[in-house]
């Protein structure tokens, strides 16, 4: 057992480690301590102060940092770029089968206006969902007109139609079924579903306004076909959709907007292929602009309007150009407004048809008169209501592509953004490490002052 | 050759915080005094640690090297003995395991008894030095620093809770530690030799016992 001062410990084998004889050490080994202690104080450099050596390592550490953030972060964002593609595609094709089923579930237009296959109300509404309401309200009107001419009244400026004068009010669901019969006796070649509106929207483009003008008492005849914007000036213009009204195919209806900038060896070149690439698809180039001049950049940019089928085919050809340094995509679902829209222009045609046929029977003057004027107005709202879903459907069935063909500096170009790149970010993480190194450091001197180290080697 | 004084007993501290400071500003004349007081117990440290004289001369001026070039990480506020045995320890260690050598786990066993040894096994033990000091290098990292800086440089609880940065009360729980597994160590390797040297020997046939050949 040893004593210690107070300490005192009381293992039986202290006594034996305490007892093991010393050895003496070598002779000489003082002298060689001396000697190396001698030989490490001229290798050792001038003495820093104590901060230097956690300075060095927190320095050394962000260096690395830095480097790896310089030579990563490029990379980085690419792949961050390619999620956020993968997101927006998934997105797209989410948006896209829900438009789908909405139409399918709210838009049965075209069995809604079949005699043989439409539904009573009562068993199957038509007025689920906003589509469907526009719908019921049409019918509603045109019930309430109907109401109103039974009973000797004038019918309000924009209601609906479809009884005749003096006839008895009649079931909504019947008005479909009589206009299928006086299609029927027009000796329509209407297809079976939607042939009856059809067939009802070219009486009202054709037939009507030529008789009522051949008498010179409705005026001017409404153009059948409304002119697109390309149309008013010398632009290739957009090749018609054909009255969009008529469409009830259900088809998911998307303005969509593309930007792409390409990188090219030669851009008179590349707008050659860029042309043919697009005529090849049946698009057509709405503008375009190239500059080409000395010491500058070569640059052409174009608008391409392209069918809506051919879109993404068209897209993936164009970017065979060159190197695409920028893809910015935008579209907008308006395939509610689409349908409404049309849904309202083929009311409105149905109600002018009406107007006519009473027209053309009505004897006093007077009456005339105010018919006349209804037939007008309503004509005149009509052209408008076309003209704003004609452009609607141009947007739809013809997206745009902003092309922009840009005079790349060589194959070392993709290096030199990829340095300029780095360099980018290495300005970034130094500006975050001046921030942070210093409070590292001053937490590291501070912890070892107030923390007492263990000896060091 | 044995020196004259006994291994635990603690030389003159050089204690002054004058001299300290000296140490810390790597004063040439205070690090020979230092040299010149602790080399001898530097070397036999290393020594009971590795068996080997031309290695722990080797170490010994490692180890004063090292404390040289870490002076400036001396607080000067612990003993200066307790920082150099530190530093030395580290030494010793770094070069195990340069040699290839692979620590014991540091597993905590509860089940090791106290050790009870005889006066006999003790005065046994005593002349048995090797077998013991081999004992102390199968020691894990912890319980064979805390030994060698208690039994073979002769520091004092308290010194070597400064040099390891632990609690007195930490070190002597080391020390309990190390001095049962030091004896379960010893006990069964005592008793295969002493079956094998003293055969027949009635005593000698009782499980657990140290018996070594006289």
């Amino acid at each position: 057992m040893r004593q210690n001062g107070t300490e005192s410990f009381e293992s039986p084998l202290d006594e034996v480690l305490e007892n093991i004889p010393q050895e003496d050490p070598p002779e000489d080994l003082q002298q060689r301590c001396v000697d190396a202690l001698e030989q490490a104080a001229g290798e050792q450099s001038p003495s820093h102060p104590r901060w230097y050596a956690p300075l060095r390592n927190v320095v050394a550490a962000a260096a690395v940092l830095v480097l790896i953030g310089a030579i990563a972060f490029p990379y980085y964002d690419r792949l961050r770029e390619a999620a956020r593609s993968t997101t927006t595609q998934s997105g797209v094709k989410h948006m896209d089968v829900g438009q789908v089923m909405y139409v399918e579930a709210n838009e049965p237009a075209p069995e809604a206006y079949a005699p043989e296959e439409m539904p009573p109300p009562q068993a199957a509404p038509i007025h689920a969902g906003r589509s469907g309401e526009a719908r019921e309200m049409i019918l509603a009107s045109e019930y309430q007109v109907a109401q109103e001419l039974s009973e000797g009244r004038e019918p309000e400026a924009g209601a609906g139609w479809n009884t005749f004068a003096g006839e008895e009010p009649v079931p909504k669901r019947r008005v479909g079924v009589r206009t299928a019969l006086r299609e029927e006796q027009a000796d329509s070649t209407a297809v079976a579903g939607s042939a009856p509106r059809v067939a009802t929207v070219v009486e009202e483009e054709e037939a009507p306004v030529d008789a009522v003008s051949a008498g010179g008492e409705l005026g001017e005849v409404v153009a059948p076909s409304l002119p697109g914007p390309a149309a008013r000036t010398d632009e290739p213009r957009t090749p018609e959709v054909e009255d969009p009204w008529r469409d009830f195919s259900g088809r998911r209806q998307v303005v969509s907007t593309k930007e792409m900038d390409v990188e090219v060896r030669d851009v008179e070149d590349a707008y050659d292929r860029a042309r043919s690439i697009v005529d090849k698809h049946g698009g057509f180039v709405a503008s375009d602009r190239v500059q080409i001049s000395e010491g500058e950049q070569d640059v052409a940019h174009l608008t391409i309007r392209l069918p809506v089928d051919q879109f993404e085919s068209a897209i993936t050809d164009l970017r065979q150009l060159g190197e695409v340094v920028r893809l910015v995509g935008e579209s907008l679902d308006v395939t509610q407004q689409y349908y409404q829209e049309g849904a309202e222009i083929r009311g409105m045609a149905d109600r002018e048809q009406w107007l006519v046929d009473r027209y053309e029977r009505e004897t006093n003057a007077r009456k005339k008169r105010q018919l006349k004027q209804q037939i007008d107005q309503l004509r005149r709202e009509l052209k408008q209501e076309k003209e704003i879903l004609t452009r609607l459907a141009e947007q739809t069935h013809w997206p745009v592509l902003e092309l922009q063909l840009l005079q790349s500096t060589g194959p070392g170009d993709f290096a030199s953004r990829m340095v300029e790149r780095s360099l980018s970010t290495l300005a970034w993480v130094g500006a975050t490490a001046i921030i942070w190194v210093p409070i590292v450091v001053l937490l590291t001197l501070f912890w070892r002052r107030i923390v007492p180290g263990k000896p060091q080697d | 050759m044995t020196l004259g004084l006994s291994g635990t007993e603690a030389p003159p501290e050089p204690e002054s915080p004058s001299l300290r400071e000296r140490l810390r500003q790597q004063d040439r004349e205070a690090w020979e005094r230092l040299i010149a007081d602790e080399h001898g117990r530097i070397f036999n440290l290393h020594l009971r640690l590795i068996g080997d004289r031309e290695a722990a001369a080797d170490l010994t001026q490692e180890s004063f090297v090292a404390a040289w070039r870490s002076a400036d990480g001396y607080s000067g506020e612990g003993s200066p003995r307790a920082w150099l045995y530190g530093v030395a320890m580290n030494v010793n260690r770094s070069w195990l395991r340069s040699q290839g050598r692979r620590e014991p786990v540091e597993e905590i066993d509860d089940d090791l008894p106290d050790p009870q040894p005889t006066a006999e096994e003790v005065a046994i033990l005593r002349e048995r030095t090797e077998m013991v000091l081999d004992a102390v290098r199968r020691l894990p990292e912890s319980y064979r620093r805390t030994v060698a800086m208690r039994y073979f440089a002769g520091l004092s609880a308290g010194e070597i809770a400064e040099a390891e940065g632990v609690e007195p009360g930490t070190i002597r729980w080391r020390l309990h530690e190390a001095n049962k597994r030091l004896w379960a160590i010893l006990q069964p390797e005592e008793t295969a030799h002493g079956l094998q040297e003293e055969e027949g020997d009635n005593e000698a046939e009782r499980d657990g016992e140290l018996r070594i050949a006289p």
